[in-house]
């Protein structure tokens, strides 16, 4: 085994050489391990957003194609040479020192737990790792095999062709394809501490990151190898780029923040909603005070949509799949009115998102920094920003849920809205250090 | 390891308020470092609980041989994985096959049949139409019953009280 997760480990070398490119072309270097993790981020969104489009091109999967998107991606972001000095991040105290300790302590003990780990969930076997599998196995994308799945044909491809990479790297083994999800949790909290280092305090950061590891549900999340946990990654970082855009005119964050949007929409349907609500409130926002930010915002969502969203709708229309929701399936009559359905699905997911047994902190620490940053002046925008976007999002899960074919939304409910919410309180859980840091200036200032 | 966490929680909101504040150059009533106490204190009270569960389940999956970690989502829902090596070495790998069970084989192993031969099967595709497939797999049903002509049949017992199976190539 220790030979086949090193061959993994070596592929994903490829994912961070591809995302040390990405970053080069942003215009940010590596300057610390904090960037390395960004990069690896970066990389599994951009390999997971081009391979998709090569695999709809005709071209085969192998470990070669994924060689040749990180070696242009790679002398792209070296031949640009024009990378910004890093933003100054405040100083590490040797408390927050020893929490980042934990954290690689905590990520350590969750290596060793992915590679006993085998694919117990069924929507895990049953229809992330087929598709990977088929990727590979069959050379190209398979129409009659994504049809064999009616209930998800039509689910995009970025998680299957990472695990691909797994797959294919490990001798075709699936008990390796765990691991993807372990780098990217292992990537996580370093890719947002590169992304608000300069302007939260490292001692805030570092807990954060500590009770990201820690949460009981990211962690039983990305062991069970779900798409939930990547495209929760995907949006929570489209979020902050987002925030660095608008609030910081950080430049290289554009580039970033269509990189990151695409991945959630390669990632999983819902994405559309997130990553929709996300982009709308950001351009509304940075409307108010200049036009072509928010021209450049909504060029930004507009270039993910196309890149991610555009060639995989017409594939899969072309070759008539769809999923269990949007393929004509009979709908069978629901037990409850469509009100109280709104009802119990509201407040079931509230209840899910700030459920302290499975976020511990992560999803109360959000939605307060949220309320807190709403009285803020200088955390007011980035509030509105995290907080629209969950109440949007909100709303249009209730209305998913509305409209759900299960006889009573309690069994959907309780199938799903774990899950479901991981994006939301990820997303809550990164804006609150930059919310309560700039809510705390505001404090300082006026005091 | 509940206790001991929630113990050196205790401790960390008694003793390190104020030590927080200085690292992070904020008063100890300041929203950041609450936040920052808060975060720390959770962590800290829940960690001990929550990594003692994840070395249990190192210490269950690592008792795990290879074949019954890849075999283990068929095992979860009451189907054979050997019967799926008997069908590997029955149909030809470039084939497609249609899969049936029996209406009164237990639902969830119903529910679980196709998508687990779907993954387990691969590459040869699954089709739903028995008609449009060149295998036919069925469970509890013999291919005979569902009007279609086949060829080859083969009866694959899994245990002696369970459904037979039946592996046959459909005849054009």
């Amino acid at each position: 085994m220790t030979v086949d997760v090193l061959r993994v480990l070596a592929a994903n070398g490829l994912v961070l050489a591809a995302g040390v490119g990405v970053l080069g072309l942003a215009g940010r270097g590596l300057d610390g391990p904090a960037a390395v993790a960004l990069a690896y981020a970066a990389g599994a969104a951009a390999v997971g957003v081009v391979v998709p489009l090569a695999l709809l091109a005709g071209l085969p999967f192998s470990l070669w194609l994924v060689g040749a998107v990180a070696v242009v991606l790679l002398a792209a972001g070296v031949a640009r040479r024009r990378v910004a000095p890093p933003p100054p991040a405040l100083r590490p105290s040797r408390l927050a020192l020893v929490v980042w300790a934990g954290v690689i302590a905590v990520l350590a003990l969750l290596f060793v737990d992915v590679l006993y780990q085998p694919l117990w969930s069924p929507d895990a076997w049953g229809i992330w790792a087929p598709k990977a599998r088929s990727i590979v196995l069959h050379d190209a994308l398979d129409a009659e095999f994504m049809r064999s799945y009616p209930n998800d044909a039509d689910y995009p491809l970025l998680l299957p062709s990472l695990e691909a990479l797994a797959y294919e790297a490990s001798g075709r083994s699936t008990l390796l394809l765990d691991l993807q999800h372990w780098l990217l949790l292992a990537a996580l909290p370093g890719a947002v501490a590169a992304l608000v280092r300069d302007r939260v305090p490292a001692l805030l950061v570092a807990a954060l990151a500590l009770a990201l590891v820690v949460a009981p549900s990211l962690q039983i999340q990305a062991a069970t190898a779900l798409a939930d946990f990547p495209l929760a990654v995907f949006v929570a970082l489209t979020g902050l780029t987002a925030w660095r855009w608008l609030e910081l005119g950080d430049r290289s964050a554009l580039g970033l923040l269509a990189l990151f949007a695409a991945a959630a929409l390669a990632t999983k349907v819902e994405a559309r909603l997130f990553v929709g609500a996300l982009v709308a409130v950001a351009v509304v926002l940075a409307w108010r005070s200049s036009r072509r930010t928010a021209a450049l915002t909504a060029a930004a969502g507009a270039a993910a949509a196309l890149v991610a969203v555009v060639p995989w709708l017409a594939w899969t229309r072309r070759h008539d799949l769809a999923n269990y929701y949007t393929g004509g399936r009979p709908d069978r009559d629901g037990e409850e009115s469509r009100v109280a359905r709104a009802g119990i699905a509201s407040v079931r997911l509230v209840a899910e998102s700030l459920d302290p047994t499975s976020w511990l902190l992560l999803g109360l620490l959000g939605a307060a920094a949220v309320v807190l940053g709403l009285g803020s002046v200088r955390a007011r925008r980035a509030a509105v920003l995290a907080g629209a976007t969950m109440l949007v999002s909100l709303a249009g899960l209730v209305w998913v849920y509305l409209n759900t074919p299960f006889r009573t939304v309690d069994s959907y409910l309780d199938h799903s809205a774990r899950r479901i919410v991981t994006s939301l309180v990820l997303l809550a859980a990164v804006f609150a250090p930059v919310l309560l840091a700039s809510a705390d200036e505001d404090d300082q200032a006026s005091s | 390891m509940l206790v001991l966490g929630l113990a050196a929680a205790a401790a960390l909101l008694l003793l390190a308020p104020a030590r927080i504040a200085a690292e992070l150059g904020v008063p100890v009533r300041s929203a950041v470092s609450l936040a920052t106490l808060a975060t720390l204190a959770t962590t800290v009270a829940a960690g001990p609980f929550v990594l003692w569960r994840v070395v249990e389940d190192i210490r269950y999956t690592a008792r795990l041989t290879t074949q019954q970690a890849e075999e283990i989502g068929a095992n979860m829902n009451g189907l054979d994985e050997r019967v799926f090596d008997r069908i590997r070495a029955l149909v030809p790998p470039d084939a497609t096959y249609a899969i049936e069970a029996a209406p009164d084989i237990d639902w969830r192993r119903r529910e679980a049949l196709p998508k687990w031969a779907g993954f387990s099967l691969l590459p040869r595709i699954r089709v739903e139409d028995p008609a449009r497939a060149d295998w036919v797999v069925s469970w509890g049903v013999p291919p005979s019953r569902l009007n279609l002509e086949v060829a080859d049949e083969t009866v694959i017992v899994a245990h002696h009280e369970a459904p037979l199976w039946y592996v046959a190539r459909v005849v054009s």
